[in-house]
């Protein structure tokens, strides 16, 4: 298992950013933060569910669409930020001998695709809500609209994208830099 | 082409991807996207159908939902200082043995790994309270990182352990059955480690000097200090096994309890609060992606058919069971020399489950054969992490080391690698050991 800011050495501290990159993160952050403070409400609701359904039979009804919902909300949320920070997960054992100027071009290129693979699941993911709204689906037990959850993933699809783009300029940059200094 | 050799050739352009630093989610996405076109006759709209549903049907699931569960949890005893009454207990104990500080950094890696679901997390705790300790006493660079990096791997061995709940997602198990069956094991491997301890300093007596002893009333004050700890593993564990909370809510009263013993006992304030909630964030995004990943190669490769032809293949072929096992078993070992733990099994177990399930071993119910071969690939994806050349908990420990050569670590961590082997050969062979607790206490 992965941990985060831990044995990440070439990527551990963090570059300077201009006052895009600084925007960008900060709002990455917030996203993070948002994320996981729902799952600590559902995490609250759950409990209540839980001592609700064992003392007096009565658990909060629909407790596990909440649940879901939440998560899906919640875990999404969390994408952008560990992609502004470079830590998601990759195999880079095999290109550790290349100079940074190659290293630099792959990494442009694999931010490039990660940014594109965000952009496609946005775009299908806004159309999902767009048709559920339309046919009016709802949840099982509480008859909730079922497309303000999909719809909330958007958001986070799309700063995903945003991070995986200004990584992509970040380390195309770094690639022209280098062949201009050797 | 067959689908067979379409979902070989979708194997071989992924492993390039990987190696050309693409992230892991997006190579296997990005295979399994172009499988799915294949196998659907060159026509991108089954594909943008069914990727419509991808990232909520693969968020919303229930289960899943245990994992950034159980990343908060071992967050706040990592940020709440629970590792430290841990380490102090266990050494109250145990310290005063011959190599006894570094035995205690076991123990209560084990411990600690009865709240943390997490490897890293554990050797990154762990090695902060019990490196300047063990420093203290004179113990050996080599010992005293080896012992921290192999103890690390308790995290995920002993339950809560993430790879298990990927695997129970992948394979339809019952997580609670999984969790119950990586016990014995676990405690087996914290044994072992601190049997190769024993065997380390009766040969090299300067390699890990006795700590202090300390007072038996002082032990058992500091035993009843982490009583709480303790009670919530078993209330997690026991919850879920017994069916009165599923794993989710289990997960939920343990990240609570855990939050609340952390700001009660350990003094976390707003900003121990704020980073585990960003480090939850992060290790549950780097989880998504990949398993969003994951979900499009499941199901481009499942149009191929190349994983029930593969197994029928094996099934058919009359290759021994137990040398099939075998070479599952080193693949992993060869895999983890490049590849993190959860990825392995993501990309690995739709393939190699079907293949086991397929074979005779010692006439083994399906349902024990499931869960058998669960703890044996977790135990074996768990070995990545202590070997050259990734080795993640070696680079942690070894950082927070400072002044012991890398080199010194990955010598002190082979006699703890030669203990794994032996427990997984032991866990191949004795099936019982993973089984016993599940047919004990249940249907």
């Amino acid at each position: 298992m992965h941990e985060p800011g831990i044995g990440d050495e070439e990527e551990g501290a963090q570059p300077l950013r201009g006052p895009l990159g600084q925007g960008l993160y900060t709002l990455c952050k917030a996203f993070a933060i948002g994320g996981g403070l729902l799952f600590v409400l559902l995490v609250l609701m759950s409990l209540i569910s839980i001592v609700g359904r064992k003392l007096a039979s009565m658990p909060i009804p629909g407790d596990i669409e909440i649940m879901q919902m939440g998560t899906a909300v919640a875990s999404a949320a969390m994408l952008a930020y560990c992609e502004m920070m470079r830590h998601h997960l990759r195999v880079d054992f095999f290109t550790a001998k290349l100079s940074a100027k190659n290293k630099n071009r792959l990494d442009a290129l694999s931010h490039l695709l990660l940014a594109l693979f965000s952009v496609l699941i946005a775009w299908r993911t806004t159309v999902a809500a767009v048709s559920l709204h339309e046919a009016g689906e709802k949840s099982m037990m509480l008859l909730l609209p079922v497309w303000p959850a999909v719809a909330l993933l958007v958001p986070s699809f799309v700063l995903l994208a945003a991070a995986g783009f200004y990584n992509m300029s970040h380390h195309w940059k770094l690639s022209v830099q280098n062949e201009v200094t050797v | 082409m067959s689908g067979m050799q379409i979902g070989l050739i979708m194997f071989a352009v992924l492993m390039v991807l990987l190696a050309l630093r693409v992230h892991i989610g997006i190579a296997m996405f990005m295979i399994g996207a172009c499988g799915f076109v294949i196998m659907n006759e060159y026509s991108l709209m089954p594909l943008l159908y069914s990727l419509k549903n991808l990232a909520y049907a693969r968020f919303s699931n229930y289960d899943l939902a245990v994992i950034p569960l159980f990343m908060l949890m071992g967050q706040f005893a990592t940020n709440g200082g629970l590792s430290h009454s841990l380490f102090t207990c266990v050494n109250n104990f145990v310290g005063h043995f011959r190599g006894g500080v570094a035995m205690a950094a076991v123990g209560a890696c084990a411990a600690f790994g009865a709240i943390c679901g997490s490897s890293l997390a554990t050797a990154a705790t762990m090695g902060q309270v019990a490196l300047p300790e063990l420093k203290r006493y004179n113990y050996s660079g080599s010992l005293a990182t080896g012992a921290l990096a192999a103890g690390g791997t308790l995290g995920i061995m002993i339950p809560p352990s993430v790879p298990l709940v990927i695997y129970a997602v992948l394979t339809q198990e019952s997580i609670g059955k999984l969790f119950m069956a990586a016990i014995i094991p676990g405690l087996l491997a914290m044994l072992g480690y601190m049997l190769v301890i024993r065997i380390v300093v009766t040969l090299k007596p300067e390699a890990g000097p006795a700590g202090a002893r300390v007072p038996l009333a002082t032990s058992l004050r500091s035993l009843l200090g982490v009583t709480p700890i303790l009670l919530v593993f078993v209330v997690v564990i026991v919850g879920i096994y017994d069916g009165w909370a599923n794993p989710t809510e289990a997960a939920s009263i343990g990240a609570a309890a855990c939050g609340i013993l952390a700001v009660v006992t350990g003094g976390m304030r707003l900003e121990g609060v704020v980073k585990s909630l960003v480090s939850t964030a992060e290790a549950t995004a780097m989880i998504f992606l990949v398993l969003l990943g994951a979900d499009m190669l499941n199901s481009g490769l499942a149009v191929t058919q190349m994983p029930a032809e593969l197994a029928q293949w094996v099934q058919t072929s009359g290759l021994p069971p137990l040398s099939v096992i075998f070479a599952i078993l080193l693949i992993y070992i060869f895999l983890g020399c490049v590849m993190d733990s959860l990825s392995m099994i993501l990309l690995t177990i739709p393939i190699f489950y079907p293949i086991v399930m397929g074979l005779d071993f010692w006439g083994m119910p399906v349902e024990d054969k499931s869960v058998w071969f669960g703890i044996l690939a977790l135990m074996v994806v768990e070995i990545g992490l202590v070997h050259p050349p990734v080795g993640m908990n070696i680079y942690i420990i070894n950082k927070i080391a400072k002044d012991v050569p890398v080199m010194e670590t990955f010598k002190g961590v082979l006699p703890f690698l030669a203990s794994d082997l032996i427990r997984t050969i032991l866990l191949v062979f004795f099936p019982i050991i993973s089984l016993y607790l599940v047919h004990t206490f249940g249907g």
